[in-house]
């Protein structure tokens, strides 16, 4: 079999060594499933080629780019892992649009772009890749202003899973590569990174009060950053024990508009994970659910003592848990409520059994129509 | 902190010169910790320019050079260090010199020492 790949690919870029591969057998979600092979292609026609071989040998072929994701949208065990890390070129650099690779991280991309920017920055944005965003249709911090991926990716070129080449205009976020692997991006970019020019920091005894103030300001289009850090993760991260809303705007609004004070909140608001991690609760959640719905939500979080955090602006919230065993409940509860259990980290084989009805019919007729064969990221 | 509190987000890879380089997670730090919660001895302890660049990097605070180091000093102690490593080691012991290099005194001329006595007066 390495024979193959060494031909394809070059010594270098393929290994079977037994400690590569239990490295590439899980990532940040610690999911985990010891592949079989690990390839770094460079170029759209290696992938091509590993597509047909593993069609032909019946082997599962998943991409990888960072590894970042939390929830296991990898399925590596057995597989031909397809690290995208060395396809991270920008092809071509326009004034409105770039065409990328999609092994680019993204905080290499802004750097190398600059003065254009791409406004899709999740919270691991020095690392993320373009591929894994498109993939999981991520969105950040910023939604509120700049929506998700979905939005400014115009078309991506793939490679699906009989080998065929094609290009797509639309309904291409969020399958997590399961219907192709992406090998070229066209991205909509802004001609400057917008600056955060002012600041409110609104404090609430009750969650009644706070949904009514996200209602009244969610529309005001000066916002690009609407966050919450609810009492209990307030209170495990040394604030005070109440409930908070950082407003951040473009312009002059806010009252805090020292950049220095602006930018501690901003890193203070971003330890927030880690110092809730060190405390114990260390399984993050990504749901979203409503305004109307929130409310009662977030009373039955306070019940069962789970702290959350998040981009209430767009309905994003992070409930972080302390076990596993309340996952369920936690889901059951957004369930009735009509949320989602997955706002911009995708489904994976964590949320797998949770994937609503409608999205499981297209994700099943997409796979029937781009990868015949299933080889596209399954477990077998 | 110590590696208990390591949840493999792989946020040190990014500041990891080795691995901007070779583009491999193989050679990150995340697959460092990784090897060490699995008491896997590897190479990959090696392929590292500064292991201290990690500790700044990681929001857990893991002291990832700390542990790092455990793993290079159990390879010496297990004959497992690189040939290089074991060169280095032997020049050391010889020479005083990793490289090997036999230290020499600096020649210093008679009439520089003069000239600079007199400038001194």
């Amino acid at each position: 079999m390495i024979e193959f790949f060494e031909k394809v690919l070059g010594k270098e870029n393929v290994s079977i060594d037994t400690n590569t591969l239990e490295i590439y057998s899980t990532d940040s979600s610690q999911i985990l499933g010891t592949p079989k092979i690990i390839c770094w292609p460079t170029d759209p026609k290696q992938i091509h080629q590993i597509i047909l071989y593993s069609r032909r040998n019946k082997t599962t072929v998943s991409p990888r780019g960072a590894g970042t994701n939390l929830t296991g949208s990898i399925r590596s065990k057995d597989a031909i892992i397809l690290d995208l890390s060395k396809m991270d070129k920008i092809l071509d650099k326009g004034k409105e649009t770039i065409i990328v690779e999609p092994g680019i991280r993204i905080g290499d991309l802004n750097k190398q772009i600059a003065p254009l920017y791409f406004p899709i920055t999740p919270a691991t944005n020095r690392m993320c890749t373009i591929g894994g965003m498109i993939s999981t249709n991520a969105s950040g911090p910023e939604s509120i202003r700049f929506g998700r991926m979905k939005d400014w990716v115009q078309e991506i070129e793939m490679i699906d899973g009989s080998g065929r080449i094609k290009t797509l205009k639309n309904n291409f976020c969020g399958f997590e590569g399961q219907t192709g692997i992406i090998v070229s991006a066209k991205l909509k970019v802004l001609p400057e990174k917008p600056k955060y020019n002012s600041m409110n920091i609104f404090k609430f005894n009750t969650y009644e009060t706070l949904i009514q103030k996200v209602i009244e300001i969610k529309n005001n289009p000066d916002i690009i950053l609407l966050e919450v850090i609810n009492h209990e993760a307030a209170k495990l991260a040394n604030l005070n024990n109440t409930n908070y809303l950082i407003v951040v705007y473009t312009n002059e609004q806010g009252e805090i508009k020292d950049p220095k004070e602006i930018d501690e909140v901003i890193k203070l608001r971003n330890t927030i994970p880690d110092k809730l991690y060190l405390e114990g609760y260390k399984i993050e959640e990504d749901i979203s659910i409503k305004h109307d719905n929130m409310v009662e939500l977030l009373y039955w979080m306070d019940k069962n003592d789970i702290p959350v955090y998040g981009h209430i602006g767009i309905g994003g919230l992070h409930p972080v848990l302390r076990q596993r065993t309340k996952i369920k409940e936690l889901f059951d509860e957004i369930q009735k409520l009509k949320g989602d259990i997955s706002n911009e980290y995708g489904m994976g084989v964590l949320k797998k059994s949770y994937l609503p009805e409608p999205i499981k019919q297209e994700l099943i007729m997409l796979k029937k129509k781009f990868d015949p064969f299933n080889i596209l990221n399954v477990t077998q | 902190m110590t590696i208990e509190n390591c949840n493999l987000c792989g946020m040190c890879n990014e500041i990891c010169s080795v691995t901007n380089a070779t583009k491999k997670e193989s050679t990150s730090p995340r697959a460092k910790m990784l090897l060490i919660k699995k008491n896997i001895l590897d190479k990959a302890f090696y392929v590292c320019a500064d292991p201290l660049e990690y500790n700044a990097s990681c929001n857990k605070g893991v002291d990832i050079y700390k542990e790092i180091m455990k793993m290079r000093q159990l390879m010496v102690e297990k004959g497992m260090e690189t040939k290089a490593n074991k060169e280095m080691i032997e020049n050391l012991r010889r020479t005083g010199n990793p490289f090997g290099l036999v230290m020499r005194k600096p020649e210093v001329k008679e009439e520089l020492i003069t000239n600079v006595q007199t400038q001194r007066a």
